[in-house]
């Protein structure tokens, strides 16, 4: 960071034996803790969350520490002073009152404390009240190669000789100066130096700290780069516009490259599905594995690598700087609906799942403004509904793509417009109360690192397929045995076709398949699943549904993607609605009357309108009552959004039958 | 004769790119004048105004002249935070 002569380093201490260290890292926002916390523990971490709060902890373990080391990497933070619950934890883990689930609850054995070189001044108040807590600690001065490029220099022997603790200019995206910062942490001193005890004396400690760092050095030069970026980023109506065609842009990406991989792990499953038919003998313990577990995995795992992608281009764009600038833009859009700035990533990451979105929602500060935030989430239309929505626009719009296409952005549309309302809803009821004033630093712009942005969207995949799996494995295999039993006798029709076929010889294979679509119908229809149709069917009656279509919304209660696959099983007797002939007899797919189709118009759009606003995620509901606290808010959000989705496709297709379309 | 003393005014009524320096947050709440503290908006500290409106946006620097940083503002604090514009 300094061009002078390496000042003098602290008088050497005799040797001392390599033992396991615990290291807390603290810093600022924007400090680079997290680069540097992955540049230092790759994927040797794990993450668990502090007993009695949400907020997400993170433990690594360097290789190049001693063995057993541990560094755990506190929640960025202004002040350790603040009345914030990330500030809380970060006084009770440095009181060595707190400690991540699974760990020791004592005082780390030293702290590190992370600052931006570009932006000293700030981050020597954080400095100041760590030196305040007499720990062992190390300054880490990040960014150093930032700092050269914009003209700031500042002499870190000061802070060495007025703390008595080492400070090590460093870059956590090159790895400039992490040798020198291993060996610090090894040999951590208790800061012989404390500042002022009140807030102003601390201001006054930091002020002149930096003045002598920086004495002797030109001014920094003024960084017209932000400056230049900003009047347009930040401007009402460019600004805007940049962020709509950011925002189009991430998504196409997200929905035309994720699209590849997603078909191979379907094919992979499929085969996999098959491997097992091959290798187990026919029976329940085959069904089991192969309709309940592989189908479970499966559908758990299709979603990856959208989850992963988006979380990796969010990651990026929080590099660069441009999604603070983006929240900025957003707060004026939210905040006439009791949002604010801060509500924007965990909206825009629920488009690709709820689950991610509502745990990304710890960054809003204000608990209100959270519960806001969490509540209005799952309507925001996740890559499960996709399917569904698919299916419908195609069968409403058989030729015109380009209507399909409209409708489908119809219902991001009201997914969007009917979360806003829910919201506006909630803070002028349950959540009345002002919501918390913006303040939030918009970091200087900067490339992105990839690296970083690959260990985020791992961390993120890793959450969902732990959190969503374990329940849509266990919904999956439930959903089988309700639709698996209790088994029935073929019926009538399907052992004459079999007969058939027994004395057709060699042209047995399109009779046994017909034989094989009309048992899966019939043992369907006689499932509990299939009884459970039958006796709600008179509650979905008025919003145009039949039994069929009832048995449809019931199974994919606990999971969106489910209605295309059950529907297709009841009506064409497979459930890959892709496959040959399959799309066009759930097209032409007639009620028990024979005659009405079960898909007319007004259905179409009466389903469109309730997936869009129903709960149907039983993964979404758990995450919601771990994240506010309370099952309470799980089911107002299940009560509110079902009752709106009811009421929503009651009034579309009534409407629709009132003024005369099918 | 003294010279008057520049009449203070809020941070939110500085004109774009007019600086001024930090003269009180009394007016906030507590929690909000500790947090704009923590951001580096405290007495004694100079501000710019990069943008106005709501939210405003505002490059903080310290005391000594040392590197800024930019703070997204609600025009709520904006309109609490005292300043005393500095000369261009």
């Amino acid at each position: 960071m300094s061009d002078a002569p390496a000042p003098a380093a602290p008088p050497a201490e005799p040797a001392r034996e390599a033992r396991a260290i615990r290291v807390a890292i603290l810093g600022n926002p924007n400090t680079g803790k997290t680069t540097l916390f992955n540049r230092l523990c790759g994927v040797r971490h794990k993450t668990s969350n502090f007993p009695g709060t949400t907020q997400e902890a993170r433990v690594g373990f360097p290789r190049a520490l001693p063995e057993g080391s541990e560094l755990i990497d506190l929640p960025g933070i202004y002040s350790l002073e603040l009345d914030q619950s990330e500030a809380a934890i970060c006084r009770d883990v440095l009181a060595g009152q707190l400690a991540p689930r699974g760990e020791a609850v004592e005082a780390p054995d030293v702290v590190l404390v992370v600052t931006d070189a570009t932006n000293m001044p700030r981050n020597l108040m954080l400095v100041g009240e760590a030196v305040r807590r007499c720990l062992p600690t190390v300054i880490a001065i990040n960014m150093v190669d930032a700092s050269r490029r914009k003209g700031i220099h500042a002499d870190e022997g000061v802070l060495v000789r007025s703390l008595g603790v080492e400070a090590v200019p460093c870059s956590a995206r090159t790895g400039e100066g992490f040798d020198a910062l291993l060996a610090a942490l090894t040999r951590a001193r208790i800061p012989t130096e404390s500042p002022p005890p009140s807030e102003d004396g601390l201001a006054l400690w930091a002020d002149d700290l930096y003045a002598r760092m920086a004495a002797g050095y030109d001014q920094p030069r003024p960084d017209t780069f932000t400056d230049r970026l900003d009047r347009a980023f930040t401007h009402p109506l460019l600004g805007l516009g940049a962020f709509v065609a950011v925002m189009a842009g991430l998504f196409f990406v997200i929905f035309s490259l994720a699209a590849y991989p997603m078909g191979w792990i379907e094919s992979i499953f499929s085969h996999l599905g098959g491997l097992v038919g091959a290798v187990l003998p026919p029976g329940a313990i085959h069904d089991l594995i192969a309709d309940g577990v592989v189908a479970g995995i499966g559908a758990t795992v299709v979603f990856l690598p959208q989850i992963c992608l988006l979380f990796f281009l969010i990651s990026l764009l929080e590099d660069t700087g441009y999604l603070a600038r983006a929240a900025f833009v957003m707060d004026r859009v939210l905040r006439p609906f009791g949002l604010n700035g801060h509500a924007f990533v965990p909206l825009l990451s629920s488009h690709a799942c709820a689950l991610p979105g509502i745990i990304a929602a710890r960054a809003v500060p204000d608990r209100r403004d959270r519960l806001a935030t969490i509540l209005t989430a799952p309507f925001m239309s996740c890559t499960a509904r996709i399917p569904v929505y698919v299916l419908l626009t195609v069968l409403l719009f058989r030729d015109s793509p380009l209507m399909q296409a409209v409708a489908f952005t119809a219902c991001y549309a009201l997914g969007i417009a009917a979360g806003l309302l829910s919201a506006l809803v909630a803070r002028r009821t349950i959540l009345r109360g002002p919501s918390r004033p913006m303040a939030l630093e918009l970091p200087s712009y900067r490339l992105p690192s990839v690296r970083t942005a690959l260990f985020a969207a791992w961390d993120r995949g890793l959450v969902f397929l732990k959190k969503a799996g374990t329940i849509i494995l266990a919904i999956s295999i439930v959903l089988w045995w309700l639709g698996a039993y209790p088994g029935t006798e073929p019926p009538p029709e399907a052992v004459e076709i079999r007969e058939r076929a027994e004395a057709a010889g060699a042209d047995a294979d399109a009779l046994l398949a017909e034989a094989d679509a009309i048992e899966s119908r019939h043992a369907t229809r006689r499932s509990f699943l299939g009884r459970m149709g039958e006796t709600a069917e008179p509650v979905f009656r008025p919003l145009g549904y039949d039994r069929q279509l009832t048995v449809g919304v019931l199974a994919s209660f606990a999971a969106r993607e489910v209605f295309v696959a059950t529907m297709a099983i009841q009506i064409a007797g497979r459930d890959d609605v892709e496959e040959s002939g399959v799309f066009e007899a759930v097209a032409t797919a007639t009620r028990d009357d024979g005659r009405t189709p079960i898909f007319t118009r007004a259905t179409c759009w009466s389903l469109l309108v309730y997936y869009v606003l129903a709960m149907q995620c039983l993964p979404t509901l758990a995450v919601t009552a771990k994240e506010s606290g309370h099952w309470k808010w799980a089911l107002l959000q299940l009560g509110w959004m079902w009752g709106l989705a009811y009421a929503s496709a009651l009034i579309v297709f009534q409407s629709l039958r009132a003024s005369g379309v099918a | 004769m003294q010279p008057e003393a520049p009449a203070s005014v809020t941070l939110a009524s500085l004109l774009p790119g007019q600086s001024g320096l930090v003269r009180d947050t009394d007016a906030l709440s507590p929690g909000d004048a500790a947090y704009l503290r923590a951001l580096g908006i405290r007495p004694r500290s100079r501000v710019r105004l990069c943008r106005q409106g709501g939210p405003c946006i505002v490059e903080v620097g310290c005391g000594c002249g040392g590197p800024c940083c930019r703070v997204a503002l609600s025009r709520h604090l904006a309109m609490h935070v005292i300043v005393e514009p500095m000369p261009a």
